[in-house]
């Protein structure tokens, strides 16, 4: 797609970065080593033993074991992490997002070893990072908030006492958290001990901060998050809205922005609360403001999140503004080269999450090799994307494989493209969630734009319907392809016995050979 | 070699040769009607030539395909998606497929009764277990929990038994397929 003539960065930067650390690894880093080389700047990739055969670790100019799988050995573990930014003397280090993209302490790490920190500073994120602060802080500014504790919960005594104020149901979420990990929804007083007891637990395990709040939980409200993007001398604007409202278990699956929500002064609206917000926190590089959205009128601030967010993709194709791109600039100490009214909405743009997840049971993750890909590609495509042939999906991290991202001059238009892109995107080996948004996509009520985060749920039996299940007149087509596909999975080279560096071109069926067994068997019985 | 295929509960016979060409027609039979079907390996597309008009090849696109096969077990789970040739949502195929050897089954069913195990269907870490050897569970109860990809995901009795063996401790890493707990047989 177009890029965008604003991206020109004219006024020499007074702080130039030459290499860049990322310190995450799947797609993201692609993305960070494509905006990097764009520039060209150089990165260095960090890799966990279970990802040494990734793209990043090949596309990146240098690379970085970080011994072990776990993220809390690898990719959370700070001492190593600023060993190896001084090992490989990057001078700047881009987080990405998820992992150590929103601790201040890491950040501050990162400038005592005297790189640059690609995102806000420290003081910022300890703001509006953590969930609770940025509550009380936007409390101060009058920007309405869902009612909840004002403190981390000590224990369950604790969360006991909010109780009467809250009520039920209640949800349970990690001050740290973020990207929908980390949260439970409480609806009797029964369960808060046992929902309690689990949030901690992932909120240490994934986000290395046990503290957990409560608040208000509001029933299938819409979520809107409005882009924001500063620089580091006070200027800053907002790149509109996205509405993720399309979610599992709080687990963003597809997003589009704009929201069919919103009329255009309700977009200014909301677009200028959130550059207060930001404002206020003293913000400066990429960031997104968070609402729940009870109606058009009702919209309460959520939470900020001080980082890249995995959909800012949809921004970046209808402002035309390279996000990822304007972070590095910004922390090269430049100014914003466009202001609000430089940009403009254009058209549509949509993004489904490819995750290696089975949508047709209950979204159970499916890790492992994939055997083969095939990208879509055509007018309004694009694919954010670290799989490749080959490649083992890790059960160590997230389950996102590949975003698929759209743009087409109308909803409907980009929809259709949509479709399109998903039918020719091949992956093998794993499931994955590409038909789950097929059946999202044809819905009518997500078509006609009246959805809530409650989508899924409420939609539950339609869903079912829609999964393994071949249309009248398929059937015979289909049995055809079973019983191949059985035949081909047994397709084996007959071993040599001589190493496995001969190429051989014969081969024996295994079917043949159960075939001749089962009638040995048969004979003998 | 004959295939028995269900889908949805139907069967059907089909016929395949031993081995399949790539990209070179090749005769099979459903039902017993024969068709002619063509095999793109390295594309992983199935042309069906049309029987009423000659030289039209239908295509069956495959986004994905996997084809799991359990120990001691002998039918094949396979699943596909692929987008038939006139359509615009790819079909989403689950089938059940399975060696058509006649008098087979019979055999099977005197068999009788086999102790039920309980699978993994995840590759990830064993977190908790959550029954022990003897217990009575019912359907819908939970067993284990297994780590993967950030999530604790339970893994739930299908039907109620008595707990004959734990197959995995806590903290183990399993792979898909791999054998969880297994159960009595409840006499009803």
């Amino acid at each position: 797609m177009s890029s965008h003539n604003k991206d020109s960065s004219a006024n020499s930067s007074p702080r130039r970065i030459k290499r860049i650390m990322i310190a995450n690894r799947g797609e993201i880093a692609l993305r960070i080593i494509r905006a990097a080389r764009d520039l060209g700047i150089e990165t260095v990739a960090l890799y966990s033993d279970a990802d040494q055969f990734s793209l990043h670790v090949k596309l990146a100019d240098y690379s970085v074991r970080l011994a072990g799988n776990t993220p809390l050995e690898t990719y959370l573990n700070v001492p190593v992490l600023i060993q190896a930014l001084k090992d490989s003397k990057a001078d700047a280090v881009h987080p990405g997002y998820g992992f150590l993209s929103e601790s201040a302490d890491f950040a501050e790490a990162v400038t005592a070893a005297g790189a640059k920190f690609i995102g806000p500073s420290a003081a910022s994120m300890r703001k509006m990072g953590d969930k609770i602060e940025a509550k009380k802080l936007m409390k101060s500014h009058k920007v309405q908030c869902v009612p909840g504790s004002e403190n981390p919960l000590k224990d369950v005594e604790d969360l006991r006492r909010h109780v009467k104020e809250v009520g039920f149901p209640m949800i349970l979420k990690a001050s740290a958290g973020g990207g929908g990990r980390g949260m439970r929804v409480v609806r009797t007083e029964n369960d808060l001990a046992e929902s309690f007891a689990a949030c901690t637990r992932e909120a240490a395990s994934y986000f290395g901060n046990p503290a957990v709040f409560c608040e208000r939980y509001i029933e299938n409200p819409r979520h809107i998050e409005v882009q924001v993007l500063f620089d580091e001398h006070g200027n800053g604007v907002h790149l509109f809205e996205r509405d993720c409202s399309i979610q599992r278990r709080h687990q963003k699956l597809i997003e589009e922005a704009p929201s069919m929500f919103l009329n255009a002064e309700q977009r200014a609206e909301i677009g200028r609360r959130a550059v207060v917000a930001a404002k206020a926190a003293g913000y400066s590089s990429a960031g997104t403001i968070e609402f729940i959205c009870e109606s058009p009128e009702k919209i309460y601030f959520m939470e900020m999140n001080t980082r890249i967010q995995v959909e800012h993709t949809v921004s970046e194709e209808i402002s035309d503004i390279d996000l990822v791109r304007w972070q590095i600039l910004v922390a090269s100490g430049e100014t914003l080269a466009f202001k609000q009214e430089d940009i403009h909405l254009r058209g549509w743009s949509f993004e489904a999450r490819i995750n290696a997840e089975d949508p047709a049971k209950g979204f159970l993750p499916g890790p492992g090799r994939v055997n083969q890909v095939r990208f879509p590609a055509g007018p309004g495509i694009r694919v954010d994307s670290h799989l490749y042939a080959g490649y083992e999906i890790p059960q160590f991290y997230d389950s996102m494989v590949a975003k698929l991202i759209v743009w087409g001059p109308t909803r409907e238009i980009a929809i259709e493209r949509m479709l399109r892109a998903l039918s020719e995107f091949e992956i093998d080996g794993v499931p994955t969630t590409s038909k789950f948004h097929e059946a999202v996509l044809r819905h009518p009520l997500f078509r006609a734009g009246t959805f809530n985060t409650g989508f899924i749920e409420q939609q539950a039996e339609y869903f079912k319907g829609v999964f393994g299940t071949v249309p009248e007149g398929c059937e015979d087509h289909a049995s055809l392809l079973a019983a191949l596909l059985a035949v081909e999975e047994n397709r084996r080279p007959v071993d040599s016995g001589i190493g496995g560096s001969v190429a051989v071109k014969s081969e024996r069926s295994l079917w043949r050979d159960r075939a001749r067994l089962e009638a040995t068997n048969r004979g003998g019985a | 070699m004959q295939w028995k295929v269900s889908i949805s509960g139907k069967d059907r016979l089909v016929t395949m040769p031993d081995l399949i060409p790539d990209n070179v027609p090749f005769p099979a039979s459903i039902e017993g009607r024969s068709v002619q079907l063509r095999w793109q390996r390295a594309t992983r597309a199935l042309f069906i030539l049309n029987p009423k008009v000659s030289g039209v090849w239908a295509s069956l696109n495959l986004r994905t395909k996997s084809v799991n096969k359990f120990a001691g077990e002998s039918d094949l789970l396979v699943s596909s998606e692929y987008l038939p040739a006139g359509a615009k949502i790819p079909v989403v195929l689950d089938a059940t497929v399975s060696l058509y050897i006649p008098g087979q089954e019979t055999r099977e069913g005197a068999k009788g009764k086999k102790p039920k195990v309980v699978r993994s269907q995840i590759t990830g870490k064993v977190l908790k277990v959550l029954v022990k050897l003897g217990d009575s569970v019912g359907a819908g109860d939970a067993l284990l929990i297994i780590e993967a990809m950030k999530m604790e995901n339970r893994v739930l009795a299908t039907s109620p038994g008595i707990v004959e063996a734990v197959k995995v401790t806590e903290g183990e890493m399993v792979s898909t397929g791999a054998e969880l707990v297994r159960f009595k047989q409840v006499m009803t």
